[in-house]
């Protein structure tokens, strides 16, 4: 017996990237929102391991990107057995926000028109430009460290503070892509370098993936939440959605939820928005299936879940001779190489690839990086390597494959029995390609910049974290779940804002982009609110 | 310690300060307390800890605190090959304690101190080397 709650007009499940940011946005506009989150708060002063000597370990434990290794009570588990990759999440206010890198750049216009300009995959039914003003809206409200003029991109607006400093080692990286004359730039982050909105200014510590106890990462527990909750939004947390049910008109009706205490609970809503990501939404649909909707909710196009994207990865790693103080500065250096972003047709691959530089490995990590041996050569070798490595991350754009997909797994479930999800990931031919093509480029520039060794991993397994294309946007209902404004085809009160949605993934960090649309897709429901709510 | 036996701690610390000698600046793991940080993280653990003591308890068996240091090297080298669940697990949690102990943190150049709150002090690094970049000029596809 589920108790019931009262009706609010907006209901969105998730509070990570786009939940924070539609929440805010529709709180702005009077809506009454309410946000159900798996996971709870985390408070960043006393929740977060780096002022803990033991800081390295809780990557292995309870602050692993990996569900299925961090296993705590808010997760699910995930069937990743038939994948290369493994899906990255965290569940938390903020979602993956909390463990990302903050990298922030947008995608390009190009990616948006794949079908017209390469015969590939298909258009997004919107453009770079449409998502502008929501893409500058979106880095007013995070907070965006960066440098105008970048030339792979449109002009922006000025940055919200300046970019992250390069340090000796990006000095060292951006010497080899001067001397062979390609395109580097110091991206985007979500990272404040000086005080903005409250926050104060990165202190270069490190570990951004294990949480900011400063507040200097713009993760949206601390930029977004606390505004929407200014503005009367409601959260709660540790509330695990099982179903959306449907009333007897085909229109979302309410979704069905754990507690924090494992009772049932109903809470009805005018709209439905997921927010889940493009794991979990799909989950949520395919667990939410009816006599009406037997494939799972709002799949007659038989695209839940189908069309899974990550971004395949490809680490390059080379060690240099001389100390690069590899350990100041947030681990992400935030340069990027967008020299072979667009497809050139003299390549065996269409599309293209970025790369961005990583700093050296931390004490344990360099010590656990297979470098090191044991015994008496030990201290030796660490000391040659520890400071002294620059990392390339190869992202190729992974194109939309019908059989890469999640679905149900018949058996796993989470600590409360709401089936999981599995995930069946092939990589391509195109992108193993293009991953290839990135290791070549990539070891010029470390051969270029000074590296005296070089080594490789193909494609990196503990890389899942963009996850998207698995409700596809589209014009038509036959060939995608949700419209322009991504509400569903099928149930017009049932929206989805996560990287599900993506039509195809770039070869950026999706972030950025999925916060825009969110925005964008905030301003649609907005407009249409007094159609919705009067019914 | 509780969770290892006094007879696998001695075998433990035996073969700990094989894996890491002691170097200069850099103590041996048996004098900064790594089998008892090992013993610790082994008791939430329960799989690992089975894999440790199995394997602890198979070296034992070829008498190995009364072995030369050298013999010692060699049969750790045969483990290394022969039972890499247990060895990967052994050099994993060797080195999480020790890399993690302010000591050794301090000894291989670093503060001593965790990331926070002191941060570090990040150059800014040399822009002019976007000269090039921005001289090529737009290399976006507009469509």
């Amino acid at each position: 017996m589920s108790i019931e709650s009262e009706k609010v007009d907006v209901l969105v499940i998730g509070a990570g990237a786009s939940g924070a940011a539609f929440a805010w946005k529709l709180a702005k506009s009077g809506m009454k929102v309410m946000c159900l989150e798996q996971g709870d708060w985390i408070n960043p002063s006393t929740d977060y391991s780096t002022s803990s000597p033991d800081w390295e370990i809780h990557r292995q434990t309870d602050f692993n990107p990996n569900p299925n290794f961090r296993s705590l009570d808010v997760d699910y588990p995930i069937n990743d057995m038939e994948s290369p990759i493994a899906p990255l999440m965290y569940n938390a206010v903020g979602g993956s926000t909390i463990h990302w890198s903050a990298h922030f750049p947008r995608l390009k216009p190009s990616d948006f028109r794949v079908k017209t300009l390469d015969n590939v995959a298909d258009d997004w039914p919107l453009s770079y430009f449409d998502l502008e003003p929501y893409f500058e809206l979106n880095d007013k409200m995070m907070g965006v460290a960066g440098l105008n003029g970048d030339t792979a991109y449109p002009p922006k607006s000025p940055r919200q503070t300046p970019p992250v400093g390069l340090g000796k080692l990006g000095d060292k990286i951006a010497f080899g892509f001067d001397k062979l004359g390609w395109h580097w730039w110091p991206s985007d982050s979500a990272i404040n370098t000086v005080e903005y909105d409250g926050r104060p200014g990165c202190n270069n510590c490190g570990p951004c993936d294990l949480g900011c106890s400063i507040k200097a990462k713009s993760s949206t527990d601390v930029t977004y939440w606390p505004k929407a909750l200014d503005l009367s939004a409601e959260l709660i947390t540790n509330a695990r959605v099982r179903e959306i049910t449907i009333d007897r008109s085909g229109k979302a009706k309410s979704a069905i939820y754990y507690d924090c205490n494992g009772e049932v609970k109903e809470q009805y809503a005018s709209i439905i928005v997921l927010a889940s990501n493009g794991v979990g939404t799909p989950r949520i649909l395919l667990n939410s299936a009816s006599s009406r909707f037997p494939d799972g909710l709002a799949n007659s196009s038989g695209l839940v879940g189908k069309n899974l994207m990550f971004h395949p990865y490809s680490i390059v790693t080379g060690l240099f001779d001389d100390d690069l103080e590899g350990h100041k500065g947030p681990s992400p250096l935030n340069i990027m190489c967008s020299e072979f972003y667009e497809t050139d047709p003299t390549r065996d691959f269409v599309r293209g690839y970025s790369y961005q530089v990583v700093r050296s490995l931390a004490p344990l990590a360099t010590a656990l990086s297979g470098h090191i041996p044991w015994g008496e050569n030990h201290h030796e070798t660490f000391k040659k390597r520890f400071n002294r490595t620059i990392t390339f991350a190869v992202i190729g754009e992974d194109l939309p494959e019908i059989h890469n997909k999640v679905t149900i797994d018949p058996e796993l479930t989470d600590s409360f029995g709401i089936p999981s999800p599995k995930i069946e990931y092939e990589l391509s031919e195109n992108s193993r390609r293009m991953l290839d093509h990135g290791i070549g480029t990539a070891t010029q520039v470390m051969k270029t910049a000074g590296a005296i060794e070089i080594t490789h991993d193909p494609l990196k397994r503990e890389a899942g974290w963009h996850l998207m294309g698995t409700a596809k946007m589209g014009t038509s209902k036959d060939e995608s779940v949700v419209n322009k404004y991504g509400q569903t085809h099928d149930v017009d009160n049932l929206y989805i804002i996560d990287g599900s949605i993506f039509v195809t993934a770039g070869a950026v960090n999706p972030t950025s982009t999925i916060q825009a649309l969110a925005l964008y897709i905030a301003d649609h429901i907005v407009s249409k609110s007094r159609e919705f709510l009067s019914q | 310690m509780k969770t290892l036996s006094k007879n696998n701690v001695d075998i433990l610390g035996e073969i700990v300060d094989l894996l890491i000698p002691t170097k200069e600046n850099l103590p041996s793991p048996s004098k900064i307390d790594v089998v008892e940080h090992i013993g610790d993280a082994l008791s939430n653990t329960p799989k690992i800890k089975r894999i440790f003591v199995e394997g602890l308890s198979d070296i034992n068996n070829k008498k190995f605190l009364s072995l030369p240091k050298s013999e010692q090297i060699t049969l750790l080298k045969k483990y290394e090959t022969s039972n890499g669940a247990f060895f990967s697990q052994l050099l994993r949690h060797t080195y999480n304690a020790y890399y993690t102990n302010p000591i050794v943190v301090a000894g291989i150049g670093m503060t001593g101190s965790p990331p926070q709150p002191m941060g570090y002090t990040l150059e800014k690094g040399n822009l002019t080397l976007l000269d090039k970049v921005i001289k090529k000029g737009q290399i976006w596809r507009n469509p």
